[in-house]
């Protein structure tokens, strides 16, 4: 009885050293994949940062503000397509340098019945 | 053969007063070269009362930015029913907007005013930027504007 306790207790604590073992294992492997994953990406310049790879980690220090920054500038720039967008809108599409077309934005539409056009006839307009 | 003297006598009768009732008026806006942006721009009329009475061109087509042409928007309501079929591409820095309407007899020397609004991006909102009286002695004399217009002129 006392045998089988004793040799039960024993697989029981070999089998937990042995997950431990694998589990740390495991994550040490997947923790210097993740990172040779970034330093390839800073080396070979795909994360567009320098690839001025410090052993202290200061790269990706670096790394993640060179990110951040070109969040930030994309950011911006998408707020700034945003506006041109509006532009486009206010501006009718015509800036300078282009001739601005004239005309009844859709000809088929009547005028406004508001008794200034005589006899429904639309405005000739020209711009010089 | 005989009918066709009272045939015309009788057109004649209907048409002419047609014809007598309403005349050809040319409203020239020319922008001042601000440099900016194309302008927006409603031209529409008053009465004596200074109660509007009709759009005659919206210079514009983006229904989103007319609010910014503030006494046209509180005169008219803003509707697009009212610049329906009558609207056009905003007008650019130093350019001029000419627009030849027939207009009723009734609303010559009658008080009538014709206003222009006009409106910038990035620029200013410019309410009665030019008015002109539709008055036959005030006709082919240009107005200075007080904002993106150099000036107005009506003539008939």
């Amino acid at each position: 009885m006392k045998k089988s306790l004793l040799a039960l207790a024993a697989v029981l604590m070999a089998g937990t050293v042995a997950g431990t073992a694998l589990a740390l294992t495991h994550e040490r492997d997947e923790h210097s994949t993740h990172l040779r994953g970034d330093h390839a990406r800073l080396e070979d310049g795909r994360d567009g940062s320098r690839a001025d790879a410090r052993p202290d980690g200061e790269s990706f220090r670096v790394a993640d503000d060179h990110r951040r920054d070109r969040e930030r500038h994309h950011g911006r720039k998408h707020h700034r397509d945003h506006d041109d967008d509006d532009d486009d809108d206010r501006g009718g599409g015509e800036r300078a340098g282009r001739q601005p077309a004239t005309g009844p934005s859709d000809p088929t539409t009547p005028v406004p019945d508001n008794g200034l056009f005589q006899g429904k006839a639309r405005p000739k307009v020209e711009v010089n | 053969m005989k009918f066709l003297l009272p045939t015309v006598a009788v057109g004649a009768a209907f048409v002419a007063p047609t014809i007598a009732a309403a005349r050809p008026v040319t409203i020239e806006t020319t922008m001042k070269a601000y440099g900016g942006p194309g302008a927006y721009a409603a031209i529409w009329v008053s009465d004596a009362a200074g109660k509007y009475k009709g759009t005659l061109w919206m210079a514009g087509d983006r229904a989103k930015y007319w609010r910014h042409l503030a006494d046209w928007q509180r005169a008219s309501g803003g509707r697009a029913t009212e610049v329906d079929g009558i609207t056009g591409a905003s007008v650019g820095s130093g350019k001029t907007l000419k627009i030849t309407v027939d207009l009723a007899d009734a609303l010559i020397d009658a008080g009538y005013v014709v206003h222009v609004d006009t409106s910038v991006e990035n620029g200013r909102d410019v309410s009665a930027d030019a008015l002109a009286p539709l008055a036959a002695d005030q006709s082919g004399k240009p107005i200075a504007g007080k904002g993106y217009v150099k000036s107005l002129k009506v003539s008939f």
